[in-house]
């Protein structure tokens, strides 16, 4: 904490949109990745440790799938065992639902909070990167919305919403229309 | 010398432009009559699969003296060079098209029906530009086969007389056996630059005009690279916003873009990744008239077996039965150099292609060296290469010892290439968001290559590993039995080394025997070995969720 960052460090962890798993190694393998770099414990260790996170991320039992035997909502939550089990103090995540179908993004995008700060977790903070300004109301604690060319920062809002929230809710959608029209202030512009 | 050279070599690269433009033109109709019709893609299928992986030269005695026989003179010879060069570059691009015109999207076709659009029209305005970006991809391999077989088969002794057409191949031999080694390496080097002109001013050009033909979002993925934190400075920025800009103008980009990788790797991701589409159904009359067909072809070979039994057949199965273990030795022995060589291949283009894919800079410089190189046949420099390995080596390692490193490492450099190529196709196309992964998960260096390169290059090698076998084979058989060399032959035990000795003395019904266990052996290898290679690259290495076509 406190230095600064200069490479690509497991302290920073990165959820991709397409997954990026590697397609000839099974969940529990892919998970067990993020632990080679370390020395210090046993491949024993690392197994246990690699299972205990895809069991974190609901996925006990699929150790031995490989990415192609997995729905895409599974494959994201392998993703997501994998970025823990880094233990990460940041998280990043490049429009992680964007590759899923509506419903099975929606159910991972309410579980996800959980998951990502349980007690396992050392995630502190997330950055997320969205253009679906619902899941950005839903998920965020601050939005930074950027635009222009090249991109700049055009605003900032806070969202004080309490846990969990509900997407019908009036303070929501007043979320909504505003992160709307700044975005649209900012394509005229 | 200079311009008897140059014309050889013109009249070289014309069989090979003939025979690489002949198999284009005929492979757009049997390729779209293979995908409409049932009964004939399976037909075509069977036959090309198979012959795609044959060593086309082993068969060349047999060819030869076939077209001797029937056509004679110098005509003869020239048909059975031109026959060979042909069989060596056709199948692959017949395949290619085959699954181009095959895999074409319903959409387009149900478009050309819509607008009516008659026979040839679909042809000009459908079929031929869907097999473009495939047919690019093998004309560079092709190019760089049809040299290599055409380069060795300009001369060829069959008993005591020597066939020769006129060529570049033929008069570095001529030149090397009579001791003129400075008119050899003039020859040699008109070659190489003539090879040199036409990959940068021909074949270049139209790779990356056929690629445009494609669909695929292949020329980013092979743009991606893993990019190096970039220092800020000022001068930097500007020298490289410069550079950025004159590229634009140039079109530099386009000239150090690796076609023949951008080629390549196209066929090889549209044959991993493309979805197969069911093959044709047969109808009741179809199926009549292929029991028909099948019946008749049984037939007349059961008949021309029977006919000539006693003339070709027994002095055949008796020959092979007096010679037959010492031939199965021989082919094991060859088949030992293929693998030893193979897995030297592999084992090279390992780290030199891990460099590539993370270093920019020797990624530029090296692949338009490897591709020249690759074009340029081991065959024509064979002569001059194989001097120190007869005379100085020789004496210090032994004959047997230098000749046996002569055949691998001859052997070896006519496949390294090809197995670098496939290799470097399939680990360029690893998404980037992989490299990435393993970038923050801190890998090593090991880690990288054992967890991400190498299963990532696994499907493009193993995909390749059928045709970079044939290549090896071309090798082999081009340098066990060296011919020529101050009036001396110098051999090592091998099955090509045998059908070379056989082919010189004339041994007919021992070249006749040879052949067929070759056959068999080739047969038996594509059912079961390269088949079931290529389904295991597909199924099990295929980079499924990870690439979205």
């Amino acid at each position: 904490m406190g230095e600064e960052i200069k490479g690509p460090t497991p302290k920073l962890a990165m959820i991709f949109q397409d997954f990026a798993l590697y397609p000839w190694l099974t969940a529990l393998e892919n998970v067990e990745l993020a632990l080679i770099h370390r020395k210090d414990i046993s491949k024993e260790v690392r197994r246990e440790i690699a299972a205990k996170y895809l069991e974190l991320v609901g996925l006990g039992g699929f150790e031995d799938y490989y990415p192609r035997e997995l729905s895409g909502g599974m494959k994201q939550r392998v993703a997501i065992a994998r970025a823990l089990a880094a233990q990460p103090i940041v998280l990043l995540m490049d429009e992680p639902f964007a590759n899923l179908d509506a419903i099975t993004a929606e159910g991972l995008r309410s579980e996800i909070y959980n998951m990502v700060f349980s007690e396992e977790s050392t995630v502190k903070a997330i950055v997320m990167v969205s253009h679906n300004l619902e899941e950005v109301v839903e998920l965020s604690d601050k939005v930074i919305v950027l635009g222009g060319r090249p991109a700049s920062i055009i605003a900032e809002v806070e969202i004080k919403l309490p846990r969990p929230r509900n997407t019908r809710d009036v303070e929501f959608q007043d979320y909504l229309d505003r992160l709307y029209s700044l975005l649209s202030i900012s394509l005229r512009t | 010398m200079i311009v008897t050279a140059l014309l050889a070599t013109l009249a070289t690269f014309g069989r090979v432009a003939l025979t690489i433009v002949l198999s284009i033109v005929f492979g757009w109709f049997l390729g779209y009559a293979a995908a409409k019709n049932g009964l004939f893609e399976r037909i075509f299928l069977s036959l090309t699969q198979t012959l795609e992986a044959v060593p086309v030269i082993t068969f060349f005695p047999i060819v030869l003296i076939f077209f001797i026989k029937t056509i004679g003179g110098y005509i003869g010879t020239e048909l059975a060079v031109d026959f060979l060069v042909f069989t060596a570059v056709v199948w692959n691009i017949w395949v290619g098209e085959y699954e181009a015109i095959k895999t074409a999207p319903q959409s387009l076709e149900d478009a050309t029906e819509m607008l009516n659009l008659s026979f040839w029209s679909k042809f000009r305005y459908l079929y031929i530009p869907v097999t473009m970006p495939r047919v690019a991809g093998n004309v560079l391999v092709s190019f760089a086969d049809a040299l290599f077989y055409i380069v060795v088969s300009e001369v060829v002794t069959l008993g005591t007389t020597s066939y020769s057409v006129f060529g570049i191949g033929a008069l570095i031999a001529s030149w090397t056996s009579h001791g003129e080694y400075t008119y050899a390496l003039l020859g040699l080097g008109i070659l190489i630059i003539m090879v040199t002109a036409i990959l940068f001013g021909i074949l270049r050009p139209f790779v990356n005009w056929a690629v445009k033909y494609s669909y695929d979002p292949f020329m980013e993925i092979t743009r991606t690279r893993i990019r190096r934190p970039i220092v800020t400075s000022r001068a930097r920025a500007f020298v490289a916003r410069n550079i950025r800009y004159i590229r634009r103008i140039t079109a530099v980009e386009d000239a150090v873009m690796p076609v023949f990788v951008r080629a390549s790797s196209y066929a090889v991701r549209h044959r991993l990744l493309t979805r197969p589409r069911p093959r044709n159904i047969i109808t009741m009359t179809e199926r009549y008239i292929g029991i028909g067909i099948i019946t008749l072809i049984i037939g007349w070979i059961g008949y021309s077996i029977y006919a000539s039994w006693s003339t070709t057949w027994v002095p055949i199965i008796d020959n092979l039965y007096r010679n037959g273990l010492l031939y199965l030795y021989y082919l094991g022995l060859d088949w030992l150099r293929v693998g030893i060589v193979t897995a030297a291949a592999i084992l090279t283009a390992i780290p030199i292609n891990y460099l590539m894919v993370m270093h920019r800079r020797v990624e530029a410089v090296l692949l338009p060296l490897l591709e020249d190189l690759a074009s340029i046949p081991v065959s024509a420099y064979l002569p001059l290469m194989a001097v120190p390995f007869i005379t100085y080596l020789a004496i210090t390692l032994g004959l047997h010892l230098s000749l046996e490193l002569l055949v691998l490492i001859v052997a070896y450099l006519s496949t390294a290439w090809y197995v670098i190529y496939n290799m470097y196709v399939g680990m360029k196309t690893i998404p980037r968001s992989l490299w990435d992964v393993a970038e923050n998960l801190r890998l090593g260096t090991w880690q990288k290559l054992r967890k991400l390169a190498i299963p990532g290059a696994m499907p493009a090698t193993i995909t390749g590993l059928a045709s970079t076998v044939g290549s090896t084979w071309g090798g082999l058989e081009v340098a066990e039995y060296i011919q020529g060399l101050n009036g001396q032959v110098y051999m090592v035990h091998g099955y090509t080394a045998l059908m070379d000795y056989y082919t010189a003395v004339g041994n007919i019904v021992g070249l006749e025997a040879m052949s067929l266990i070759l056959a068999i052996n080739v047969i038996l290898l594509s059912i079961f070995v390269w088949r079931r290679l290529f389904r295991l690259a597909r199924e099990r290495y295929r980079l499924e969720g990870a690439i979205t076509l």
